[in-house]
C-alpha cells in the first residue's frame, strides 16, 4: 500500500501542493487536474525525483526516500515529456534502461521482445527511433515503464499521441495489469480513465478535491446537469448565466449541455441528464467557462 | 552490458570526441613530420653510442677518439683523391667544399656526401664533449639563483624562500657533478633542442588537446540525460542518482582511453621518426641536454626513459584532475559549451595567478601549485625550473593536493545530487 501523508511542497514561497493525504491499493487511479494544479509535482514526489517540503510517502509503512533503490526497483514511470535517445533503436534503448533497472541481460532481452510485441512496435524493434512518430515513441515509453514488471506504475499523460485504436489497446493492457499493482494515471483526457479507473483523484488549488469512485464523484453534480436546444442568437446570454459543458449544432439550433445550480431556474424544456466525469471536471475547473 | 560500459560507449561514440581526436592526432603527426628533417642526424648519435657507449669516461673518450680519427682519415682519403688535399678537421673540409657538398654535379658521390655529413656529426659530438663538460663545471647555482630572483623581481620573504630552495638544489647539483651524471652523451641540445621539442612542444599540445576533449566529454556525459530529456526515467530507475557515479567513472575511464590513444599514437610516431633506441638510459641531466641559459638539471637521477615515464604519469594524472574539475562544474552548469567556457576562465586565472601575486610574499609560491602552472612547461618538470617552482616535490604536492581536494568536491557534488530536486 502506498500512503501519502500530509504532503506539502513549496518552491520558496510558492506552494505547489498542500497537505495531501492519499492512499493507494492495487487498482487504477486517475489523477485529474488542470495544468499548474500540482499534478506533476505529486507524480515527481511519488517517483522520488523531487522531495517533499513537509510530510512523507510510505510504501508498506516505510518512507520511500529511505527505501531508496528498493522502492525504485518496484516503480515504473512514464513521464509526460518522455525523452529518448534518437540514435538508438527501441531494443538498444530498452536494454540500457534494463541495465538502469538492474535487470539481468538475458532476462531483459526476453522481456523487451515481449513488451515490444505488447505495444505493437516489434516490427521496428531495430530501427533508429529518430524516424518514429509521436505515437510510436509513446509506445516505447509505455514499454519502458513496464520493463521491471513494476508494483507501482505511474503514467503521466500516457495516451498523448496515440490514435483511437492504440488508446483502446492501452486501456486493455492497463486493465489487465491492474489486478496486482497500483497504477496511477495522470491525464487530461478524462474519457481514457473514466471507465477503467477504480478511483479518481482530483486536485484543485494545490489540494485534494476528490478521491473517490467515478460514480460517487459524479453524484456531486447530480441534478445540476441539463441539456436543451437554444437558438444561436441566444447562446451568448445563455452562457453568461450557466456553465456550458458541451455544445453541438442541431439543425438551426444549438444543443447545449450545461450546469444549472439554482433549481428555481429550471425550465420544463430542459432535459436532466446523468453527469459524467468530464462534466465534473469542467464544473470544478470552470474559471473561464462562463462567458462575460 | 553494464551501466558503466553504456556510459563509456555514449562518450566514445560522440561525434565531437571522434572528430577532435582525429584532428588532434593528425595535427601532432604534422608537427612531428615538419621537424623530421634532423632525424637522420639524430640517428648518428645512436651509432656512436652503439660503438663507444654514452657514458663519458677515459675508456669511452679513447674509443671515441679512435672512431673520430677513423672517420677523419676516411674523409681525408676521399679529399686527397678528389681534391688532392687533407684537412685537420671535417669542419674545415666542409668550409672549403660546401659548394660541392650541395652540388649534385660536384666531384663527390652521393654516398661520399652522406658519409662526410655523418662524419661531421660525429666530429661535433667529439669536439663538444670538452666544451660542455667544462661549461658544466663552471655553473654556479647561487649565481643562477640570484639571477633568477632578479629576473622575477622577487624580494623579501619570497626571495628568501627562493634562495632556500636553490640552496637545497645546490646539494643536488653537487651530487650531480660528483657522480658524473652529467657526463653522458645525448642529442646536442643547442642544435636540435629535442628535449623542449618533445617535452614542451609535443607534450604541451597533447595535454591541452586531451584537456579540451575531456572537458567537453565530461560535460556531455554528465548532462546527457538532461539534454535528451531522459533524466526523469533514468534518475527514477533502480540505479537512480547513483548513475552520476557511473558517469563520473565513465568520464575518468574515457580520460584514460583518450590520453592513451592521443599520447600513444603521437609518441609512437615521434619515436619512429626520431631514433632514441640507444639513448633510453642516458641520464636526463646530461650536459649535452643544454638548450638555453642553463642545462636541464633534474632533482633526481633519472634516465631519459624514466623521465619520459614520469611525464606520461603526470599527463595521465593532470587529465584526471581536469576531468574532475569539469565534473564539478558540470554538476552546476547544464550546457556543455558553457562548462567549457567556465573551465577556460579557470585555466586562464590559474595560469595568470602568479603574475598577480605580490612578488615579496610567499603567496606567489602557493599560486604556482596548480595543475595549470604544472602543465605550463612540461619540459621543466622534476627539474630546476626557475625561482617559483624549484621545489623538490612540486609535482607531487600539486597533484596530490588537487586530487584530494577534487575527490572531496566530487563526493560533495554526488551527495548533494542525491538530495537535489530533479525537474
Amino acid at each position: 500500500m502506498l500512503l501519502v501523508n500530509n504532503l506539502s511542497k513549496y518552491y520558496g514561497k510558492f506552494c505547489a501542493l498542500k497537505d495531501i493525504n492519499l492512499e493507494f491499493d492495487n487498482g487504477i487511479y486517475g489523477l485529474i487536474a488542470p495544468n499548474g494544479a500540482g499534478k506533476t509535482t505529486l507524480i515527481k514526489m511519488l517517483t522520488t525525483l523531487i522531495f517533499p517540503t513537509k510530510g512523507e510517502i510510505l510504501y508498506n509503512g516505510t518512507n520511500i526516500v529511505d527505501m531508496d533503490d528498493e522502492y525504485r526497483d518496484i516503480l515504473g514511470y512514464l513521464p509526460q515529456d518522455f525523452g529518448y535517445y534518437k540514435n538508438y533503436t527501441p531494443t538498444q534503448f530498452l536494454m540500457y534502461l534494463s541495465a538502469l533497472k538492474g535487470i539481468d541481460k538475458n532476462k531483459a532481452e526476453k522481456k523487451i521482445k515481449e513488451l515490444l510485441e505488447l505495444v505493437a512496435i516489434d516490427d521496428v524493434a531495430d530501427k533508429k527511433m529518430k524516424k518514429f512518430s509521436g505515437g510510436m515513441i509513446q509506445r516505447v515509453g509505455i514499454a519502458q515503464a513496464l520493463l521491471n514488471d513494476p508494483k507501482i506504475l505511474i503514467l503521466d499523460e500516457p495516451t498523448a499521441g496515440l490514435d483511437p485504436k492504440e488508446r483502446m489497446r492501452f486501456k486493455n493492457i492497463i486493465s489487465e495489469l491492474s489486478r496486482d499493482r497500483i497504477i496511477i494515471i495522470s491525464t487530461h483526457i478524462v474519457s481514457d480513465i473514466e471507465f477503467i479507473a477504480n478511483e479518481i483523484v482530483m486536485i484543485k488549488d494545490h489540494r485534494i478535491l476528490y478521491k473517490d469512485s467515478t460514480s460517487n464523484i459524479c453524484k456531486s453534480i447530480e441534478d445540476k446537469v441539463y441539456e436543451t436546444e437554444i437558438q444561436f442568437n441566444d447562446s451568448h446570454d445563455f452562457k453568461k448565466k450557466y456553465i456550458s459543458l458541451s455544445e453541438r449544432q442541431e439543425g438551426e439550433n444549438m444543443k447545449i449541455r450545461f450546469i444549472c445550480e439554482n433549481k428555481k431556474e429550471i425550465k420544463s424544456t430542459w432535459a436532466k441528464v446523468n453527469p459524467n466525469l468530464e462534466d465534473v471536471f469542467l464544473y470544478e475547473y470552470n474559471d473561464n467557462l462562463k462567458e462575460k | 552490458m553494464n551501466i558503466k560500459k553504456y556510459e563509456i560507449k555514449k562518450i566514445l561514440s560522440s561525434p565531437i570526441v571522434i572528430v577532435l581526436m582525429a584532428i588532434f592526432i593528425a595535427f601532432n603527426c604534422l608537427i612531428i613530420s615538419e621537424n623530421s628533417y634532423c632525424g637522420k642526424e639524430l640517428k648518428v648519435l645512436n651509432k656512436i653510442v652503439d660503438k663507444v657507449g654514452y657514458k663519458i669516461d677515459d675508456e669511452m673518450l679513447s674509443n671515441f677518439s679512435e672512431l673520430y680519427n677513423e672517420k677523419l682519415n676516411k674523409v681525408n682519403e676521399i679529399s686527397s683523391k678528389k681534391y688532392n688535399k687533407t684537412y685537420k678537421s671535417i669542419g674545415e673540409f666542409l668550409d672549403e667544399n660546401q659548394f660541392d657538398m650541395e652540388n649534385k654535379n660536384g666531384k663527390l658521390s652521393k654516398e661520399e656526401k652522406q658519409f662526410i655529413k655523418e662524419a661531421k656529426v660525429i666530429e661535433s659530438y667529439y669536439i663538444l664533449i670538452d666544451k660542455f663538460q667544462s661549461a658544466y663545471e663552471k655553473i654556479d647555482i647561487r649565481k643562477l639563483a640570484e639571477y633568477s630572483i632578479k629576473s622575477y623581481n622577487l624580494s623579501g620573504k619570497a626571495a628568501e624562500t627562493a634562495r632556500k630552495q636553490y640552496g637545497k638544489f645546490e646539494h643536488r647539483f653537487n651530487e650531480l657533478k660528483n657522480n658524473g651524471e652529467y657526463k653522458n652523451l645525448f642529442f646536442i641540445g643547442e642544435t636540435y633542442k629535442m628535449h623542449s621539442f618533445l617535452f614542451k612542444d609535443i607534450f604541451t599540445k597533447i595535454i591541452y588537446e586531451i584537456m579540451i576533449i575531456m572537458v567537453l566529454a565530461t560535460a556531455y556525459i554528465i548532462n546527457y540525460e538532461f539534454d535528451n530529456k531522459t533524466h526523469l526515467i533514468a534518475y527514477s530507475s533502480k540505479r537512480g542518482r547513483h548513475l552520476i557515479k557511473d558517469k563520473l567513472f565513465a568520464a575518468i575511464a574515457v580520460s584514460l582511453i583518450v590520453t592513451t590513444i592521443i599520447m600513444g599514437i603521437t609518441l609512437g610516431v615521434y619515436f619512429i621518426v626520431f631514433d632514441y633506441s640507444s639513448l633510453l638510459n642516458v641520464p636526463i641531466s646530461s650536459c649535452f641536454n643544454w638548450e638555453y641559459g642553463e642545462p636541464y638539471m633534474s632533482w633526481w637521477n633519472m634516465s631519459f626513459i624514466n623521465y619520459l615515464f614520469f611525464i606520461i604519469v603526470i599527463v595521465y594524472l593532470c587529465e584526471l584532475i581536469f576531468t574532475m574539475i569539469a565534473f564539478v562544474i558540470s554538476k552546476s552548469v547544464k550546457n556543455s559549451y558553457v562548462v567549457f567556457f567556465i573551465f577556460a576562465i579557470i585555466l586562464g586565472i590559474g595560469i595568470m595567478l602568479p603574475s598577480y601575486m605580490p612578488s615579496s610574499s610567499r603567496l606567489i609560491f602557493a599560486s604556482t601549485f596548480t595543475p595549470f602552472t604544472l602543465i605550463f612547461n612540461p619540459s621543466l618538470r622534476f627539474m630546476e625550473s626557475g625561482p617559483l617552482t624549484t621545489f623538490k616535490y612540486y609535482e607531487v604536492i600539486t597533484i596530490g593536493a588537487w586530487s584530494a581536494a577534487l575527490v572531496v568536491l566530487s563526493t560533495i557534488c554526488i551527495k548533494k545530487f542525491k538530495t537535489q530536486n530533479i525537474d
